[in-house]
């Protein structure tokens, strides 16, 4: 699917005849030309010679014109799970992780503190990159949720989405329900291929409403979506599975009443503590032991420009003639 | 300086009347004895034969009969094709024109005449010199040659040029680098069947054997203008030089043919190597 941004230049091209008739090279004066002997590798050479020019040529030309290969769209195959990762960006999670800030205080200056969205997004990036076989869509949430890279295998374009956001500090608001709802949404239309998967990546500092516990544990049955939450916990917060009466943890651990939501569901769902270093490895157990089918899905191979490309080969094919240029008798 | 002097012998007589350095078929005030005739064919008392006379049967006074030298025409042809123009260490019409002022001054010095028929495609008007005894005639072609710039794109004219030499048997250096088809310089030969040739080959040892030692030559044909691209190397050195070789032979059996080997002046003219070709 080659292409030309200027067709135009294609009118340069006739230009490429030129070495194959005129040869360019200082000529030295002989007597008795018939006289020399034929030499067959002479002749090749100066065909080739003159093919090389011919190609410098043409390749230059493809440059002008500006050749690229054109967007393609190609149908993979992949083998594995659909992972929707759904990171919280919000503001509580600029807040400091529970592990590794020993030293600071509660309200320390950002950038010297190890935050909860950095460690999350430092999780996802080892989790990505340890799922090769799967693929994965990003969605970020604080106030309204937004998608940022749909499913894709392309390991590098997940990183390098996973890492984009990691760039300043967060939104103020928090909506968890309607981040995760329209994650799950996601996988509206779209065939089964493989399990899927919520990861959701948050604090959890957020209060569901019983419409939207609803239509969560809906959804979440009619796609046959697995939630898996990795949980961040807040420097001096007593965490998911701290013993706490109600009363309190709705002042100071929200996140045990959506805990208690998601386990009471009745559907797969596991929450990990990204303090425990083996959580990510439980994680990816738990994802591996999931059945998977082989998917289809298409892919998009983006435009590429090739004229660099063809005046590199210009320049090496003129390299060459210079080469021989250097070669040449100037004085029989 | 003096040009050259050359000393040439011609193995055959002449027929002009013109007293000369060479041997004659006219009977004259020679050296050479050729018979005797009663004195009443050769009345010159000055060569009586008293032995001749006793001998005579009939009795009749002897008188000896001799030859006398004469001279002969001496005549350059030249190739003026463009082919000429090649240049290695020097020019080859610099050869033709210390060539032409050699033989030019050494005919004066013999005493015979000397002309000259330049031919490209055709024999050249401007580079025509009838034969004439003046001495000034070659210097002046000479000089005019060594400004030569040849354009002629064949030698052709090499063919016809026999008729501009006139019916009395010549000496005559055909001179060429002879790169011409041996058709063309057999038909030369033959046209000039009457005269003594004399094959002049003006070659350059750099045409075929101090060559470039390596590289990318493209090489263009002085006539033709059609060019060749040459990888200079060891082994394509080797077969020019046996391209050439092989030419001299062909160019040697084909002029022995004809009655005399070429003379090759590679290193420019040398009166002496001219000589030594005559008496060598």
């Amino acid at each position: 699917m080659l292409d030309l941004e200027h067709p135009a230049a294609l009118l340069l091209l006739p230009l490429a005849l030129v070495p194959l008739i005129v040869h360019g090279q200082s000529t030295v004066v002989h007597a008795a030309v018939d006289l020399l002997p034929e030499d067959g590798l002479s002749r090749a050479i100066d065909a080739g010679l003159r093919l090389l020019g011919a190609l410098a040529v043409a390749a230059m030309v493809l440059g002008i014109g500006g050749l690229y290969r054109a967007e393609q769209r190609v149908e993979r195959i992949g083998q594995g799970a659909q992972d929707v990762l759904l990171i919280d960006s919000s503001g509580s999670m600029d807040s400091l992780f529970a592990v590794g800030n020993d030293q600071r205080g509660r309200a320390a200056v950002w950038g010297t503190y190890t935050s909860k969205g950095q460690v999350a997004r430092r999780l996802l990036a080892e989790y990505a990159a340890r799922r090769p076989q799967d693929t994965f869509a990003l969605f970020l949430f604080s106030g309204n949720p937004i998608p940022v890279l749909p499913l894709t295998a392309k390991q590098d374009l997940v990183q390098a989405a996973i890492a984009a956001g990691a760039i300043e500090r967060g939104l103020a608001s928090t909506d968890l329900a309607n981040g995760l709802i329209r994650s799950l949404q996601f996988f509206e239309g779209k065939p089964f291929t493989g399990s899927r998967i919520v990861m959701l990546v948050s604090d959890g500092a957020a209060h569901l409403t019983v419409p939207q516990q609803d239509r969560i544990k809906y959804l979440l049955e009619k796609y046959r979506v697995s939630l898996y939450w990795l949980y961040l916990r807040t420097q001096f917060s007593p965490g998911l599975f701290a013993d706490v009466d109600a009363g309190t943890a709705e002042q100071v651990v929200p996140e045990q009443a959506v805990h208690a939501f998601f386990s009471g569901m009745g559907l797969p769902y596991r929450a990990f503590s990204a303090e425990n270093p083996a959580a990510l490895k439980e994680a990816i157990a738990e994802v591996d032991a999931l059945q998977n089918l082989p998917m289809r899905y298409e892919d998009v191979i983006p435009r590429r420009d090739l004229s660099a490309w063809c005046y590199g080969a210009g320049l090496a094919l003129l390299l060459v003639l210079l080469g021989a240029r250097t070669c040449e008798v100037q004085r029989w | 300086m003096s040009p050259g002097e050359v000393h040439y012998k011609v193995g055959w007589r002449a027929a002009g009347h013109h007293p000369g350095h060479h041997p004659s078929r006219q009977q004259g005030g020679g050296l050479h004895f050729q018979h005797h005739v009663p004195l009443a064919d050769a009345p010159d008392p000055r060569r009586f034969d008293v032995r001749a006379s006793l001998r005579d049967p009939f009795e009749r006074i002897q008188v000896r009969v001799y030859r006398q030298t004469s001279a002969i025409p001496v005549w350059v042809v030249a190739d003026l094709s463009a082919s000429m123009a090649y240049a290695g260490t020097c020019a080859k019409t610099a050869v033709l024109a210390d060539l032409v002022a050699g033989l030019g001054y050494s005919a004066y010095r013999t005493g015979d005449r000397f002309g000259f028929v330049g031919c490209a495609e055709r024999p050249l008007d401007d580079w025509l010199m009838p034969s004439t005894m003046n001495r000034a005639g070659a210097l002046d072609l000479a000089a005019r040659l060594r400004g030569l710039v040849p354009h002629g794109r064949g030698a052709d004219g090499l063919a016809t040029a026999a008729g501009l030499l006139g019916a009395r048997r010549a000496l005559v250096f055909l001179v060429s680098d002879f790169h011409l088809p041996l058709e063309l310089v057999e038909r030369t030969l033959l046209g000039l069947a009457l005269h003594d040739v004399v094959p002049v080959v003006l070659w350059e040892r750099s045409e075929y054997a101090e060559l470039p030692r390596f590289g990318l030559a493209r090489v263009r044909d002085a006539e033709s203008g059609r060019s060749r691209l040459l990888f200079m190397r060891p082994a394509l050195h080797r077969r020019i030089a046996a391209a050439y070789a092989a030419r001299r032979e062909r160019l040697a059996t084909l002029f022995a043919r004809h009655g005399r080997l070429p003379l090759y002046l590679e290193r420019g003219f040398d009166a002496d190597e001219v000589t030594h070709y005559f008496f060598g």
